[in-house]
Parts: C-alpha cells; sequence; structure tokens
C-alpha cells in the first residue's frame, strides 16, 4: 500500500515536468533566444522588406520581361508586369505584383495582395489595397482604403475621404486632403491639405534638456494666446495652447491637448489622451523633425508637420476644426 | 483509540505547555502569511493589469525627433571576451553621428580590454573616447561612473553592460522619454541570447522574461515605480546631478539611483520594446554569488531609502506603496525561510490550526518561484509569443530554492553592512563568448 501510495505521489510530482522533458530532449531549438522587435517600428519596415523579396525574385529572372509573367514568391503567385505595360490587369486583386516600371491601377479595384512599383504608382478611387509601394511617387485614389502600409521613396498623395488604416510613410513629401481618415503618417514633411511650411530652418536646440525652463505642473494647463515659450511643458491634465503661440520645446500630457489656430509647435507633442491640431499650425522644423503622438488625433487643414504623427488608435484630417480654446 | 483522536489528544495536551511560545510565534506566523499573501496579490495584480488592462506606452511612437546630445557609458572590467561586440554595434547605431558621445570606461582591466578600447578609440576619434581608471582607483561600476560624470556631453546618459548587444534603434528609443521633462530615467527590456545553452540559463530567460515583460510594464502602466536597471536605460544628468550623483558605496547603484531619483519627484520611464540582448550566466556558482549581490545592494537600498521614501511629499500614494514592497522584494526570502521555521516550531507544538501551513506552501511556491511568479512568467511568455517555452516554467522550482538560499544571504551581509561597515568584495560576472569569433547575430525574425 505504501509503496502504491509513493508511486502514484511521484507520478503526479512528475507529471507537470513530462513536456519540460520533451521541451529539452526533442525541441532544444525551441530554446533558443527570443526575436526581438527592434526593427519593425521603422516606418517603412515592411516596405522594405517586400521590395527586398521582389528585387531579389526579380534577379533570378533570366529573359528580359516583356508580357506579364507568373512567378512565386513564398509559396504565394506573384505577378511581374513588363515596364512597357502601364495600366495594370484586374489579376492584381488577387495575386502580388511587382511593376518593373510606373503602374496605373483600375478604380473599385479589391485588392487582398501587396502591389509595388519601381516607378510612380497611381490607383483608382474607390478602391480597397492592402498595401503598396512605388519607388517614385505614389497616389492614393478619393475614397480608398489601404488596410496594412503605403510606401513611396519620394511623395505619397492622398486624396479626400482615404483611409490609411496601418502605416503610411514617404521619404520627401506626404500630402493628404481632407477628409481622411489615419493611423500614421511619417515624411520629413507632411502636407494637411493646403498647407505651406512657414517654419525656415532655425538653429537647433537641445529640446530634451532644457531643464531650466521647462515647466511640470501637476494639474491642467492653459497657455494664453500669443504665447512664445522656450523649454518644453508637463501636465497632468488637460493642456492647452491659445492660437498663434510658439512654444520652442515638447508638450507633453497625461490628458488631451489642445493646440490653437496658428501655432508653431517645435515638438515633440505626446499625449496619452487625445491630441486636436487647429488650423494653420506647423509641428517641428524642416530640418528638425517632430512627433506628434496621441490616442485619437484630429488635424484641421491647413496644417504642416514635419516628422510623424502616430494616432493609437484612430487619426482624422478635417476640413473644418471644432476646437475652442476657452 | 484511532491516530486521530490520538492526535488530537496530544495536541490538547501540548497546548498549555507551549502555550507561551504559541502566543509569540502564532502571530509571528499570521504576519508573515500575510506578507507573503500581499506579494502575491501583487504579482496576480500586475499579471491581471498586462493581461487584460490597458497599457502605456506613451513614448514609443516618437520616432522622429531632434534628437539631443548624448553619452553611451560604457564600464568594462576584464571584458575582453565581449568588448568588441558591443562597440561595433554602438558604432552602427542610428543616431545623428555629432551627437552620440560613446564613452569607454576601462575600469582597472588587466586583459587586453584597453587595447580594444584604444583601439577603437583610434579608429572612431569624433565617437568614442576611453577612460582608463587606475589600477588604485576605487574598485565598482559606481565608482566607475562616478568618474565618467566629469566627461559627459549633453544631459542624458545612458548605461550599457559590456556583454550587451543593442540594435540599430535602441538608443532613439531610449533617449525618446526624456522629452517629458518629468522623466529622470530610462529603463529598457533586456532579452537573454544564451538562453538556450542549458537549464541555468533558459530558467534566467524564464526570469527576465516575467520581470520586464509583465512586472516592468504592469508597473509602468499603474504608475507606479518602474526600476531603472543600471543597464540598458539612462538618466538625466541634471537629475543625477541635483541628487548628488552616483554612490560610489552603492553595490546595487542602480537601485539606488531609481529611489534617489522618485524621492526627488522624478519619474522612471519604462520602454518594454526598446529591447536588447544580454549574455547570462551560464554557472549556478556564479549565479549563487550574482544573486547574493543583488540582495545585499537592494537591501542596503532598503535600509538607506526606506525611511525617506515614507516621508517624501513629492511622491504619491501608489507609488509610496509600491516603492517599498519592491524595497521588500529580496527581504521577503528569509522572511519566508522563517516563516518556515515558525509554522514547523507551532506544529511541533500541536499548533496547526487554520491551515496556515498549507496557505504558505502554496503562496510561496508561487510568489517567489525564482523570485518572481509562475503566473508572470506564464503570461510574459504567451505576450512574447513564446508558447513552447511554457513548458519549462514547472523547472523554476530549483531556481526557487537557489535564489531563496542566496537571497537570504544577501540580506544577511547587508546587515552585517550595516553594524559594521566593510571594504566591499567585487566579484567578476564570468564572461562565455569568444572573442575571435564575429559578434552574435540573434537576428532571428522580428515578431510583427
Amino acid at each position: 500500500m505504501l509503496v502504491l501510495f509513493a508511486a502514484v505521489t511521484t507520478i503526479l510530482f512528475l507529471l507537470p515536468f513530462t513536456p519540460t522533458a520533451g521541451l529539452f530532449l526533442r525541441r532544444r531549438q525551441t530554446l533558443g533566444p527570443s526575436p526581438l522587435s527592434a526593427g519593425a517600428y521603422a516606418p517603412d519596415h515592411f516596405a522594405r522588406n517586400l521590395i527586398t523579396k521582389l528585387r531579389a525574385r526579380a534577379a533570378l529572372i533570366a529573359q528580359p520581361v516583356i508580357a506579364v509573367f507568373e512567378y512565386r514568391l513564398d509559396d504565394e503567385p506573384l505577378l511581374i508586369l513588363p515596364a512597357s505595360m502601364r495600366r495594370a490587369p484586374s489579376e492584381c486583386a488577387t495575386k502580388m505584383s511587382y511593376a518593373l516600371a510606373d503602374a496605373v491601377l483600375p478604380a473599385a479595384l479589391a485588392c487582398d495582395k501587396e502591389i509595388a512599383a519601381e516607378g510612380s504608382l497611381l490607383t483608382g478611387g474607390n478602391a480597397r489595397y492592402r498595401a503598396l509601394y512605388a519607388a517614385d511617387t505614389l497616389h492614393i485614389g478619393g475614397n480608398s482604403t489601404v488596410i496594412r502600409w503605403c510606401h513611396a521613396d519620394t511623395h505619397l498623395k492622398v486624396d479626400k475621404g482615404c483611409r490609411i488604416l496601418g502605416r503610411a510613410s514617404a521619404n520627401k513629401t506626404i500630402k493628404v486632403d481632407a477628409p481622411c481618415l489615419f493611423m500614421t503618417l511619417t515624411a520629413p514633411t507632411i502636407l494637411i491639405g493646403p498647407a505651406e511650411p512657414r517654419m525656415g530652418s532655425a538653429k537647433a536646440g537641445d529640446l530634451a534638456s532644457a531643464s531650466g525652463t521647462d515647466h511640470v505642473a501637476r494639474e491642467p494647463v492653459s497657455l494664453a494666446a500669443g504665447t512664445r515659450r522656450h523649454g518644453s511643458i508637463k501636465a497632468h491634465g488637460r493642456l492647452c495652447v491659445g492660437a498663434d503661440s510658439v512654444i520652442e520645446g515638447a508638450l507633453v500630457c497625461e490628458g488631451d491637448i489642445v493646440i490653437g489656430p496658428g501655432c508653431l509647435i517645435w515638438g515633440p507633442i505626446v499625449a496619452e489622451g487625445d491630441v486636436r491640431i487647429a488650423e494653420g499650425c506647423e509641428v517641428g522644423r524642416p530640418d528638425h523633425p517632430g512627433s506628434v503622438v496621441g490616442e485619437d488625433v484630429e488635424i484641421a487643414v491647413p496644417a504642416v508637420i514635419h516628422g510623424a504623427v502616430h494616432a493609437r488608435h484612430s487619426g482624422i484630417v478635417t476640413e473644418k476644426s471644432t476646437i475652442t480654446i476657452l | 483509540m484511532n491516530n486521530a483522536s490520538a492526535g488530537a489528544s496530544l495536541a490538547r495536551h501540548a497546548v498549555p505547555v507551549h502555550a507561551g511560545l504559541i502566543a509569540v510565534l502564532q502571530p509571528t506566523a499570521y504576519v508573515i502569511v500575510a506578507l507573503v499573501v500581499f506579494y502575491t496579490a501583487r504579482h496576480l495584480f500586475f499579471t491581471m493589469n498586462r493581461l487584460f488592462g490597458r497599457q502605456r506606452h506613451p513614448y514609443l511612437d516618437i520616432t522622429q525627433a531632434s534628437w539631443p546630445p548624448v553619452t553611451v557609458i560604457i564600464p568594462a572590467h576584464n571584458e575582453q571576451p565581449v568588448i568588441a561586440h558591443i562597440l561595433e554595434r554602438m558604432i552602427a547605431v542610428d543616431y545623428p553621428r555629432e551627437r552620440l558621445k560613446i564613452l569607454c570606461i576601462d575600469d582597472r582591466s588587466t586583459d587586453a580590454t584597453p587595447a580594444i578600447l584604444d583601439d577603437f578609440a583610434e579608429r572612431h576619434p569624433d565617437r568614442v573616447q576611453v577612460l582608463h581608471r587606475p589600477p588604485d582607483a576605487p574598485p565598482g561600476k559606481a565608482a566607475a561612473l562616478v568618474d565618467a560624470t566629469a566627461h559627459l556631453m549633453g544631459d542624458i546618459a545612458l548605461v550599457f553592460d559590456a556583454d550587451y548587444l543593442p540594435g540599430p534603434g535602441l538608443v532613439k528609443q531610449l533617449v525618446a522619454p526624456f522629452f517629458d521633462p518629468q522623466v529622470g530615467g530610462v529603463m529598457g527590456r533586456v532579452v537573454p541570447y544564451n538562453s538556450g545553452t542549458n537549464l541555468l540559463t533558459h530558467l534566467l530567460e524564464l526570469e527576465r522574461s516575467g520581470g520586464y515583460q509583465v512586472d516592468q510594464q504592469a508597473r509602468a502602466n499603474l504608475r507606479l515605480i518602474p526600476q531603472f536597471g543600471g543597464t540598458v536605460g539612462g538618466v538625466r544628468v541634471s537629475a543625477l546631478r541635483a541628487i548628488g550623483g552616483w554612490d560610489p558605496r552603492a553595490l546595487a547603484e542602480d537601485t539606488d539611483i531609481t529611489y534617489r531619483l522618485v524621492i526627488a519627484g522624478w519619474k522612471i520611464a519604462y520602454q518594454n520594446r526598446s529591447e536588447c540582448y544580454e549574455e547570462v550566466v551560464e554557472s549556478w556558482p556564479a549565479r549563487y554569488r550574482q544573486l547574493r549581490r543583488w540582495s545585499r545592494g537592494h537591501n542596503q537600498v532598503l535600509f538607506r531609502h526606506l525611511w525617506p521614501l515614507l516621508r517624501s511629499s513629492r511622491v504619491t500614494g501608489r507609488e509610496r506603496l509600491d516603492g517599498v514592497s519592491l524595497l521588500g522584494i529580496y527581504a521577503m526570502a528569509p522572511v519566508l525561510l522563517m516563516g518556515w521555521l515558525v509554522l514547523y516550531l507551532l506544529w511541533l507544538c500541536g499548533d496547526n490550526g487554520g491551515g496556515l501551513l498549507l496557505m504558505l506552501a502554496v503562496v510561496s511556491y508561487g510568489t517567489f518561484g525564482n523570485a518572481a511568479a509562475f503566473y508572470e512568467i506564464a503570461s510574459a511568455l504567451r505576450l512574447d509569443g513564446e508558447r513552447d517555452k511554457v513548458k519549462g516554467v514547472p523547472l523554476i522550482l530549483i531556481g526557487f530554492f537557489v535564489s531563496t538560499y542566496a537571497a537570504t544571504a544577501g540580506f544577511l551581509a547587508a546587515i552585517g553592512d550595516r553594524l559594521r561597515p566593510r571594504r566591499l568584495q567585487w566579484h567578476k560576472t564570468p564572461r562565455y563568448r569568444d572573442q575571435a569569433q564575429a559578434a552574435p547575430d540573434p537576428a532571428a525574425p522580428t515578431r510583427l
């Protein structure tokens, strides 16, 4: 009886260790280092991955591409469109496509796969795309939806009525017409509506260490119109900046940030709540970028952002600001 | 008379004899069990917050900015096998070239470390500077950091241990929180790259995973006190100077600086996605010495900063509660051992009522397994997408015994330091890499 008790107890004790033993004996490779997420946060991370793979695949093709060829990439069908073909076929809706030069996509296309072009890419309106890449200019037609990401190596133009549900990035400029929904916009210059940059390339300030003039408030902060301030501001409630103010520093807030019309903010603007930016504002400078980060981000046209806008939940470009600052 | 009634009779008989002892031991047992239950609830609360609560990553998306000047400090004491690897990585980081200074401290090295550092400084004179500490300089990382303070560029100093392998975007990610003028310190996440070497390294990966992915991030979510861990992190130099700089006597200079910053009203930011590979120890004696040192240093901080923390008017109530419980984490190992002893004595005295013994057994195992909780570790592995590694969680039992013993030894040493201050003995953490080989590149596929 005692032996049986000891045996059952031992088995019960060792039972949780059984899968552990298997882990060490048979699947030791799973004990390797956990992967890091480091590079995935670069704005063009997915675009770079895709175009690198596409170029590598295209380089393997021995003969010149003079007609649409179908190959495979990562076990998926891949269409390679010749340089002579400007108008992409409707097959792009179901197959990953790689144009060797400029390409024009038809309107009202519901596309489930990535589309890349080594030249400019012009998409028709009322369409839905998974991901778009252009080595030159990318122009997304009105009322279209991009589900994952879009990137242009030069300029990205987003017509009104579009919904960019993932990352949008460009190496030179992004121009967005109102109304438009977005999640993340990243470019040296982001023009919201018919905007032009106002700030020149001022002398670089040391924004993260302007401790002598920084201001930390444990309550909401409201700056009067026309305020000019050197240094960063942190507020624990709502942070309001009056019209035509100039803040040579960062704005950080654990609540909402509201920027009045015509303000110049050197940035970054970081809110744990929402960010609302009225018309005529400019964030960052051409040679010293800034970021706008908030849960929901609302930007009224016209506005200029040098750097990035990240909405953790949703971003919207509106034609008319609803902001009122008391 | 059967056995049960005989035992009950014995217990009734024993009570008057040991009544005095029971009167002392029983309240003690209740206090100890209450403490252990508190820590269990704390770990469970953190886990639930991480799994179901609102996650705070306020600075993660600051990807574009006018990046300020920053100094990366790399203290190195006999780091010949690893020092070149971190320098190669650091030279390649994505940060404005003229705004990054890499300050290497040759801390009385007797191997080839000084020559390797000088070679890098010669090849990259605009970025790398070497500070040689003489053989008679005071030992220890904190003392080396004190010497480095005079050579800093800008208002931000990041600290990396020599065995770390930073990725290209890490420096920007660690600098980003400093745009918040209230942030005095920043901590990133540490991930072991040699986790597949043996059982110990696997257990250490589990521990790191629970500690960072759940514990530190939950504290950031709840606006408590994430801990600056002395590496893959940094401090605002003006804040550091305002609180009196590094304390060269501190054995755990990271915990010391965390509490001094918090008591002075600064915040510590934790960046869970600012990940960096490290080399964990691969032998149990080295692990024991490391844990003992950490416990000793942590408990020194407990004795030094508990009262100032409780009195500080710049600390919120929730920060104070979290700060005290974090300070006490290594002291719980001897408390736990004492709990077992007390409950055993009570049992001998015939008092085993209330199920205290069973309760202590369950919660102590669940709470202090390898200095972190089972459910924290299991949840962290799930969040990391490492479901296979969950199978290793039962093995934490092994680490639990070692860490309890080592933490108790460290606690007693800290009490000894308190009673009779002694010159600290520094044990060099061994390295396991081959210098002749290229820097390990565990560049596994990214998670997204």
